[in-house]
């Protein structure tokens, strides 16, 4: 009986193990084999070792190290900024005021919709002949219009600027959904002591928050480190390649420039910095 | 203690303000969608007249027909799929464990941490040497792959809670794994199924990278990479786009309309505890 249970155990996770070993261990695996060769073109037969010269090069390259700052910058603002929004969010909606049923599908709405919509929507309005300048214009604040992505200055920051946007609802539900859990006793003793209802947010419901801002932390800042889409779309890693993230200049080296092996090394930190949040993650699964 | 009138209308006039304000990219692209080709740029929010028939054009520049036919199709099978593989997995993983599940368990839930971009150059040789570069085959099995992790977490989470007396019974009753299975654990675990349906259907429906790395043809793409692709064009002309995006958003919108505590649950999956 023990036995035949183990089997059929066994058979029954044998699909998901297959599917995990094809298309992410064996990938993986491998993407350390390839960091270790020279190699142009999609044909294999042009592969050839080539030591640890990729990772030489990645220490002289300063595209690279652009993209590691920026993809810091990156994941320590959305961080940030997506759990301050979100709890400020979370506190109004919770407060049940007429209104906040709206206000939560509201800012809830971009989550729903792809990043390379919300890039799309937001390239447009901040272009030169977009609503933005349009209204900066009017009100005299400017002559020339801003260039938010082509600027090499400030080009990260616009995605940045989107991402949260597109963001701050997926925290200000965690929010939410952590401030239902506060022991509505611990609050009415608060305000009978006389506490503000400011100090009762930072003193009395923050503590008790904690397990959700740990993950809502924890999930931002996965988020932050494999971002592609809406950086692609808007700026490509442009312009100058000033606003590149670890995502987008793998993508350009390994399929604009075809060069895989040397890619494959950005993939490798990719993974560092990946395995890293899992073991950070593991310990909130257990 | 009542509050005061003004405050009563203050509050929730302010948190009107505020839910509209925050959509204010949305109204101006709902605005810009219905422009003549000559108010594009001199108009600020809406025009006197409304253009409607943007949106029939925008469809067909777009082909959104054949978008959508594709999305649907790639979204379908792989969240079924990844519906069958992980809820059978998780089952394993919870009630018929043997030696090695758990290490196999941990195994997959890693994959959780492995973003495809970290991966994408490997994948495209073994989707190459597999003969299926440029097919929706390619999405379906990579999206499953980067599917499962989650999925078989909230199963196996909710598995968990299945009454083990609810088990034992159906076998003692001689029904075989697969029967208990189907019959006492699936019928029980609806709400789980639901969530991994709405996670993974979001998760696939939006994809980006995968699709752009693993297709090749105009007529495969799915709508994230179809949109992206004519928006590359500069020529493109804005009042198009504008419609093309609310073309593309309105279907996941009403659905969320729907189903909205259902769904909510199922993108907040990510952050359960297990």
């Amino acid at each position: 009986m023990r036995k035949a249970t183990a089997t059929t155990g066994f058979l029954f996770s044998l699909p998901a193990i297959i599917f995990f070993l094809l298309f992410i261990l064996v990938p993986v695996l491998s993407t350390f084999v390839l960091s270790l060769t020279e190699w142009k073109g999609f044909s294999l037969e042009n592969i050839r070792f080539a030591g640890l010269a990729n990772f030489g090069e990645m220490f002289t390259d300063t595209v690279f190290f652009t993209s590691l700052k920026n993809t810091l910058i990156f994941v320590g603002l959305t961080t940030v900024l997506l759990n301050l929004f979100g709890f400020i969010g979370a506190s109004i909606i919770d407060t049940g005021i007429r209104g906040s049923g709206f206000l939560k599908n509201a800012v809830f709405l971009p989550v729903l919709l792809s990043p390379i919509i919300i890039g799309i929507m937001w390239s447009r309005m901040l272009d030169a002949f977009g609503i933005v300048n349009q209204l900066l214009k009017s009100a005299g604040l400017i002559q020339l219009p801003v260039m938010f992505l082509g600027d090499e200055r400030i080009a990260l920051y616009t995605v940045i600027g989107a991402t949260i946007w597109q963001y701050t609802g997926y925290d200000m539900l965690l929010y939410y959904a952590g401030l239902q859990g506060v022991p509505s006793e611990l609050i009415e003793a608060a305000t009978i002591d006389g506490a503000s209802p400011l100090a009762i947010r930072i003193r009395v419901i923050l503590p008790v928050l904690s397990p959700v801002i740990a993950i809502a932390m924890l999930l931002n800042m996965i988020g932050g480190f494999k971002v592609f889409d809406i950086v692609y779309v808007m700026t490509a890693g442009g312009p100058n390649n000033s606003s590149h993230v670890f995502a987008t200049y793998l993508f350009q080296q390994a399929f604009r420039f075809n060069r895989m092996g040397y890619a494959s090394v950005i993939a490798i930190v990719i993974i560092a910095f990946s395995i890293v949040a899992a073991l950070l993650r593991l310990r909130t699964v257990k | 203690m009542k509050k005061p009138l003004a405050v009563r209308i203050a509050q929730p006039t302010l948190i009107l303000a505020l839910g509209v304000a925050f959509l204010l990219p949305v109204i101006w692209v709902i605005s810009l969608s219905l422009r003549s080709k000559k108010d594009v740029f001199s108009a600020l929010f809406f025009t006197r007249e409304l253009h409607f028939e943007n949106y029939l054009s925008a469809w067909k520049t777009f082909n959104f027909g054949g978008l959508f036919l594709n999305s649907a199709i790639v979204t379908v099978l792989s969240v079924l799929v990844i519906l069958v593989i992980s809820s059978l997995a998780a089952y394993a993983f919870s009630r018929l464990r043997y030696r090695g599940s758990e290490f196999f368990f941990y195994m997959i839930l890693m994959g959780m941490m492995i973003p495809p971009a970290a991966v994408v150059i490997p994948l495209f040789l073994i989707i190459k040497n597999l003969g299926l570069y440029n097919t929706h085959t390619a999405l379906v099995l990579t999206y499953i792959a980067f599917g499962l992790p989650i999925a078989v977490l909230v199963f196996r989470g909710f598995f968990m809670s299945v009454p083990e007396e609810l088990i034992e019974a159906a076998r003692i009753d001689g029904t075989r794994e697969a029967g208990t299975f189907m019959r006492i654990i699936v019928p029980l675990s609806t709400p789980a199924f639901a969530t991994v349906i709405i996670f993974s259907f979001m998760q696939n429906w939006n994809e980006f990278l995968l699709a752009l790395i693993l297709l090749k043809e105009k007529a495969l793409y799915t709508i994230p990479v179809g949109m992206a692709n004519l928006v590359g064009q500069w020529d493109s002309p804005w009042q198009l786009i504008a419609a093309g995006v609310v073309i593309a958003s309105v279907p996941i919108f009403l659905v969320y309309l729907l189903i909205q505590d259902l769904y909510i649950k199922g993108l907040t999956a990510g952050a359960i505890k297990g």
